[in-house]
């Protein structure tokens, strides 16, 4: 069976007890490959295929700020230099010293300028050669997804969760306004790519979902983005995408009835240290929802009865009763040695062997 | 005509529908100033200008692993560290892109630290030297209408960014057989390497680089580059041409002429960007090698940032841009990457003209 039938197949319930590896889910960082190579990786291959990983991809559709909304320079004063980081969190010098938030939406007039980085028409938003990507594409084996935007998170990131809170209590109106033109933003710049390409899933991702969790609650959040999303996932149904995945960082539990709701089917990456549990959420949701990731790296990083335990604590019975896929609860870091990453995966595969 | 075919016969001297428009090199503080002046910040610049396609191969001849980067010493100002071939430079920090930086130490001084430090580095069955996804990538490149390229290494410039000029030459003389070793090994782990790249995607032209010329002359007498270079010239390119190659591009700064008959007899077919500023002359040079050089290139960086009038008679009369295009074999190229003192309307300005000739709309 091939990676993009594996991955489908698993995440709609129809592949139980296979193992599904894709590198969408096994993001790992740069640091993490360079401590391996110390500890016996190759250095000339490509860690992706040296560990076996299956190739799931999304488009490379830009639908980030256009140009990129980069770290600005504010002001120098002699050796000071006064920035913002990615955060949009001021800084001084080379100490990572916050001096105050400074988004840069602090008003409206702030944010009409920013939508001004948002033409969903930007020649670069898509490859050069959209004909010949398209082609190329058509007749893949792996299974390829479109990113479908973070009309919440971009909001919070953009406002700060200070500003996201002051919107909240002075115009809960504009917030809606901004969450309702991202999502049509999205919906403009993917719909070229979803008529000429027939994509096998979509992803959302709510990275300060969590975040604004603490600070206004599931309701408000439900309120401001169920009609949006139901909207953006309609959009992704009309063209036949059946598989949407939500990817967020963080316990957002509270958010899956809502995330249910709209049509979205499957969550990833499941953090375990922020709380959350594939075991407990497979229980409370059955089959309407897939899992995507749930290993505690943590548990990763310690000893190989620790990965052991982590592994066969949740993996043979989610495995067993598909819509699973096991995968780390993050990037995975470089705390976690080489041998036992090779060791999780041997684990893993010898499960499914079962 | 697809951009392939045009290639095609713009590197054979035979007849395309117009001239293969080559996509520029530009500084990135050039683009940032085009961004003040008008260059849309959400474009593809190769689109904009309207540059034909033409890729290559992304196969890594490198280095592999390279060496492990590590800073000895840095301030506000600069730092030295050791780059991924071994060199060890002293860079500002501020502005690596805008000056040269000083080279301080190499990797290879020594026929040991060839073995130790070099040959397990040059292993052409490192499986990341293609591409992760390689039986996608060939699929994907099977009925292109774009020219696709492969590399075919470097025998002067590889030895000379790992040893040094300095170094090198003194080999040449105290250590020939090394020399002749380093580079008939490398010949051979380029055809090794390139092999099933050229077996499964039959590529449309080759490219080499050197860059082994200054100002006034080669970087090593024609002589040396007879005896140690030339020999792998003839074996990677007439490996190569057993598999369709037949179009050898080679890209050398410099002052390049004395090497030009060397390159011609090792196998290639054009070289690029000719130098002005190192007294290249492309209308000699037509004249001298006709339809045996393909030549890309020799549009004088410096006049670009000059006045429109300057420009102009640049492409017309010290290029004779008509009477090149009309000859064939020549592709209109900045004689390097376009550097920041280019206004935006000056390249325009230039490429409009280029574009006017080429496209006869210029009488």
């Amino acid at each position: 069976m091939g990676s993009k039938d594996k991955f489908i197949g698993v995440l709609r319930f129809e592949e139980a007890g296979t193992l599904s590896l894709p590198t969408l889910f096994w993001q790992i960082h740069g640091e993490t490959i360079r401590r391996w190579q110390r500890e016996g990786l190759p250095k000339d291959v490509h860690v992706v295929a040296h560990l076996g990983l299956e190739r799931v991809e999304l488009m490379p559709i830009n639908i980030g700020t256009l140009p990129h909304y980069e770290r600005g320079k504010l002001e120098e004063i002699e050796e000071w230099r006064l920035s913002m980081d990615r955060e949009f969190k001021a800084t001084i010098g080379k100490e990572i010293e916050v001096v105050e938030e400074q988004p840069p939406i602090r008003e409206k007039k702030d944010w009409e300028w920013f939508k001004t980085l948002l033409n969903p028409h930007s020649p670069a938003r898509y490859p050069r050669f959209w004909e010949h990507y398209k082609k190329v594409v058509s007749e893949r084996t792996y299974a390829l997804g479109i990113y479908a935007g973070s009309p919440l998170s971009w909001v919070a990131e953009w406002l700060g969760i200070r500003g996201f809170c002051r919107a909240l209590n002075e115009d809960k109106q504009w917030l809606t306004e901004m969450i309702e033109w991202l999502t049509d933003f999205v919906i403009e710049t993917t719909r070229k790519a979803l008529i000429d390409v027939k994509v096998d899933f979509a992803m959302l991702s709510e990275g300060r979902a969590y975040k604004l969790l603490s600070a206004v609650g599931d309701e408000v959040i439900t309120s401001l983005t169920k009609k949006p999303y139901e909207r953006l996932v309609g959009h992704l149904r009309e063209h036949g995408i059946e598989l949407i995945i939500m990817h967020a960082v963080g316990n957002v539990e509270p958010l899956l009835p809502t995330w249910l709701d709209v049509g979205i089917n499957a969550i990833s990456p499941i953090q375990v240290t922020s709380g959350m549990d594939v075991i407990s959420l497979r229980r409370r949701y059955g089959k309407s929802l897939a899992l995507i990731g749930g290993i505690d790296r943590e548990a990763l990083s310690w000893s190989k009865r620790d990965v052991t335990e982590e592994v066969m604590h949740k993996v043979p019975q989610l495995l067993e009763e598909g819509g699973y896929i096991p995968a780390p609860d993050g990037v995975v870091n470089a705390n976690i040695p080489w041998e036992n990453m090779r060791y999780c995966l041997q684990l893993l595969r010898s499960i499914a062997q079962v | 005509m697809s951009a392939r075919e045009r290639f095609k016969a713009t590197m054979t001297f035979g007849e395309p529908d117009r001239v293969f428009y080559m996509p520029h090199w530009f500084w990135s503080t050039t683009i940032e100033r085009w961004h003040t002046e008008g260059l849309p910040r959400d474009v593809h610049i190769d689109e904009y200008f309207g540059f034909d396609r033409y890729e290559v191969v992304p196969i890594n001849l490198g280095l592999l692993p390279p060496f492990e980067p590590e800073i000895y010493y840095e301030d506000d100002e600069y730092r030295i560290y050791r780059r991924g071939d071994g060199q060890i430079v002293k860079e500002f920090k501020r502005r690596p892109e805008g000056s040269m930086p000083q080279w301080l130490d190499y990797a290879l001084k020594s026929e040991e630290d060839w073995e130790r430090y070099f040959k397990p580095r040059l292993n052409p069955n490192s499986p990341a030297r293609y591409p992760l996804w390689w039986d996608d990538y060939v699929r994907s490149v099977r009925d292109r209408d774009y020219p696709l390229g492969i590399h075919l290494g470097s025998y002067y410039g590889w030895l000379r960014n790992w040893m040094g000029v300095e170094n090198l030459s003194y080999m040449m003389y105290d250590n020939p057989q090394l020399v002749e070793e380093m580079c008939n090994y490398l010949a051979d782990f380029v055809i090794k390497t390139v092999e099933r790249a050229l077996e499964e995607v039959r590529p449309d032209f080759a490219l080499m680089w050197e860059d082994m010329a200054m100002k006034s002359g080669p970087l090593c007498s024609p002589e040396h580059f007879r005896r140690f270079m030339l020999p792998c010239y003839k074996k990677v390119t007439s490996f190569a041409r057993s598999y369709g190659v037949e179009i050898v591009l080679l890209d050398s700064d410099g002052h390049v002429d004395p090497l030009i008959p060397l390159w011609l007899e090792g196998g290639v077919t054009g070289v690029y960007p000719f130098e002005r500023a190192a007294g290249e002359d492309i209308v000699a040079l037509r004249k001298q090698y006709g339809k045996r050089l393909v030549i890309i290139g020799g549009v004088d960086k410096r006049v670009l940032a000059r006045s429109e009038e300057e420009i102009k008679h640049h492409l017309l009369e010290e290029l004779q841009l008509p009477w090149m295009l009309s000859e064939g074999g020549y592709v209109p190229f900045v004689d390097h990457a376009v550097p920041p003192d280019v206004p935006l309307k000056n390249f325009q300005f230039y490429w409009d003209l280029v574009r006017k000739i080429a496209e006869g709309e210029l009488a």
